[in-house]
């Protein structure tokens, strides 16, 4: 049939035309857009937030910025940074954290929508990281960008394909030995090592005074430390390997959930009633599980932590955040742990 | 309603163009049409044609959003011809590119792909497009194997095996879910669906094939159109059915295995897009085939920017988008037409 030619023929028309069009596009490579520096001469000081527990302000020492410094992030990625960073953005609240205990709040230009400390984030820019807001983050030509170890490795390697100079901090795993490297690496980069080594100083300190504290005690409470309750029946918990273990043995208590079969573990609450913890700590009760609504969970009634009316919250920043406030998470755990102690 | 085909397809074709030069204008920062133009003649020829636009302008533009609004037209291309195969093949209306096992498969694959620690690159690409594009494939040869009979493939057979593979992979992936629970998110995130923004890399290798597709599905309008008056019909009208069907299904998955690896899983489009154009100009393949590849094209271009612009800086999965303006539109249509709608 006619038509039918004349389909056939433009189709083979159509197909000429594409082999002969557009040769594939070259990505070519934009210079990045680094602002000129000035080499800074000293670290601008940060007046200690209202945090009851601050860490220690030192007057900051005359640091010239490095030239080119080149290091290996928790990614194993080579970084190379020239001159002290202008324009920080950070995607993750344990990097504003550090970036801020480290004096560098004026060069931090955005966060992600997650991060809420210190107060000064308030008036960020806030970035939305879930899904990565590429175009965001290119209009404020950052010149450092900070991505956590929970970012994933897609959205790193896009950052870097737009010429962004990214550093990832943090492992999957934290622990306190990492998150301490972790503030070294960004004062490393960002020309602060002495105020970073200052905060990893008094962050050791405070670790060993607690240690100290907890060292003569002979009792160890069973402690139920609570991540999830979505589902009351199968709540989530701390096991092994996870960071929460951690601090709740260095806290001087006794994990009942540590011999979980993953690190973010999924227990029964039979198990839990069957464990029968001393004390119960409550990571959720941001998320809405009050003290009231876990006494009133069928059969936790028996739980000797709920007979003596040792169900309590506990700030769940302080322990989820790779930064300088996890000192901050194991105090106030150890407060509730051995309250004798810690008058 | 008999339209004059050329002319449908012309006015198509401009609303695409109009379509694309809107989506990649609008966004988290808005650039003129003209600096739009002189960018990507600049860094597709590399002729300069003047005009003032910024660096971060012409990032935004040639690595962010040019290859996202593209990316979003050749996806909405591929499901839309991809629907027009599948229901053509199975001859229901409820019929999309996802029936026989290609989402079950892609979202499988993709999934045991984000949960490998394995660092994949080849051509841009990441191991899971690729994952999800051979995860589809695999799926529909799978059912199309069980449907077999003999030399024949009844079409309630072929529904049936692909019902019974997809239930069985997407149960697979949920116990893979559960199991890393850390990976959750972005698996979920996938499955969502929405165009990332990649570059040119992978643009520039699945765009071809889906064309080329697209191209050989529409040598096939003729069969298909006397495969709806039914298998007997056809045979004694000289169509080889078996053969008919194989091509048809192995085009159709080869179409939605490459949109998946581009956008995870859009929903809607493949089933919606074919019902409108078929409304509006009728239900011959030859017209309805080169029609709904365009206005494919054309829907997902503006769900993409709707997804984008409507809660920015933060973004709206696609699928859900899609689902959003699809429905509502589709079902004015339908009650516009006076006679019943036959398919």
């Amino acid at each position: 049939m006619n038509t039918r030619k004349y389909f056939v023929g433009l189709i083979a028309l159509a197909l000429i035309v594409l082999a002969a069009c557009a040769p594939a596009p070259t990505p070519t490579t934009i210079p990045p857009t680094v602002a000129p520096m000035a080499v800074p001469t000293a670290v601008p000081a940060v007046a200690p937030t209202k945090a009851p527990t601050t860490v220690p302000t030192v007057a900051p020492t005359a640091t010239a910025a490095p030239a080119s410094i080149t290091v290996t992030d928790d990614a194993n990625r080579s970084v190379t940074i020239t001159g002290a960073p202008q324009r920080i953005v950070s995607l993750a609240p344990s990097t504003t954290e550090i970036a801020f205990a480290l004096g560098l709040g004026k060069q931090v230009v955005a966060v992600d929508s997650y991060s809420d400390y210190p107060v000064e984030t308030k008036d960020l820019v806030k970035i939305n990281t879930y899904p990565l807001n590429l175009e965001q983050i290119v209009s404020l030509k950052p010149d450092l960008v900070l991505a956590a170890g929970i970012q994933s490795p897609d959205d790193i390697k896009k950052l870097a394909d737009l010429k962004l100079t990214v550093l990832v901090v943090g492992s999957v795993n934290t622990t306190f030995d990492n998150v301490a490297a972790d503030i070294a690496l960004v004062g490393k980069v960002t020309g602060t090592d002495a105020k970073a080594k200052s905060i990893t100083d008094a962050m050791k300190q405070r670790i060993d005074a607690v240690k100290a504290k907890i060292a003569p005690s002979s009792s160890k409470p069973k402690v139920y430390w609570e991540l999830d309750a979505t589902d009351p029946a199968k709540p989530y918990a701390p096991g092994p390997g996870s960071f929460i273990n951690d601090i709740i043995t260095l806290a001087g208590g006794v994990n009942v959930t540590a011999n979980a079969k993953t690190s973010y573990a999924q227990v029964n609450a039979e198990e839990i009633v069957a464990a029968n913890p001393d004390l119960i700590i409550l990571s959720d009760a941001a998320y809405g599980t009050t003290p009231d609504s876990v006494k009133a969970r069928s059969g936790w009634s028996a739980i000797n932590a709920v007979k003596n009316n040792k169900v309590l919250p506990i700030d769940d920043n302080l322990v989820s955040r790779p930064g300088p406030r996890i000192v901050d998470g194991l105090e106030a755990a150890a407060k509730l742990i051995h309250p004798e102690l810690f008058k | 309603m008999r339209r004059k085909p050329f002319l449908s397809i012309s006015i198509l074709g401009v609303l695409l163009l109009a379509a694309i030069l809107l989506a990649t204008s609008l966004g988290t920062v808005s650039i003129p049409l003209g600096d739009i133009a002189g960018i990507t003649v600049k860094r597709a020829f590399g002729i300069s044609i003047g005009g003032a636009w910024s660096e971060t302008q012409e990032t935004i533009v040639w690595q962010l959003r040019l290859p996202r609004v593209l990316g979003a037209a050749i996806v909405g291309a591929a499901l839309a011809s991809a629907g027009v195969l599948f229901q053509g093949l199975l001859r229901n209306p409820m019929a999309d590119p996802y029936l026989l096992g290609t989402s079950g498969g892609a979202a499988l694959t993709a999934t045991i792909a984000l949960l490998l620690p394995v660092s994949f690159g080849i051509l841009g690409f990441t191991l899971v497009p690729v994952a999800a594009f051979f995860g589809a494939l695999i799926a529909v040869l799978i059912v199309y194997q069980i449907a077999r009979v003999g030399s024949r493939t009844p079409i309630t057979t072929l529904l049936l095996a692909g019902f019974a593979t997809s239930s069985m992979m997407a149960s697979a992936m949920s116990f893979l879910m559960l199991m890393n629970q850390n990976t959750l998110q972005r698996v979920v995130l996938w499955t969502m669906g929405g165009i990332s923004a990649s570059g040119w890399d992978t643009l520039i290798v699945v765009a071809p094939l889906i064309v080329v597709g697209a191209v050989a599905a529409f040598a096939m309008a003729h069969d298909l159109n006397a495969f709806a008056l039914g298998e007997e019909q056809a045979a004694a009208l000289g169509v080889a059915v078996e053969r008919q069907k194989f091509l048809t299904m192995a085009l159709g998955a080869l179409l939605t295995g490459a949109a998946v690896a581009l956008s995870g899983l859009v929903g809607f489009v493949g089933l919606i897009v074919p019902h409108v154009v078929r409304l509006i100009l009728g239900p011959d393949h030859r017209l309805l085939l080169p029609a709904a590849f365009l206005s494919g094209a054309i829907f997902l271009v503006l769900a993409d920017l709707i997804a984008r612009l409507i809660l920015a800086p933060s973004e709206l999965p696609l699928g859900v988008v899609t689902a959003l303006i699809g429905a509502p539109f589709f079902i004015y249509l339908l009650r516009r037409t006076k006679r019943e709608y036959t398919f």
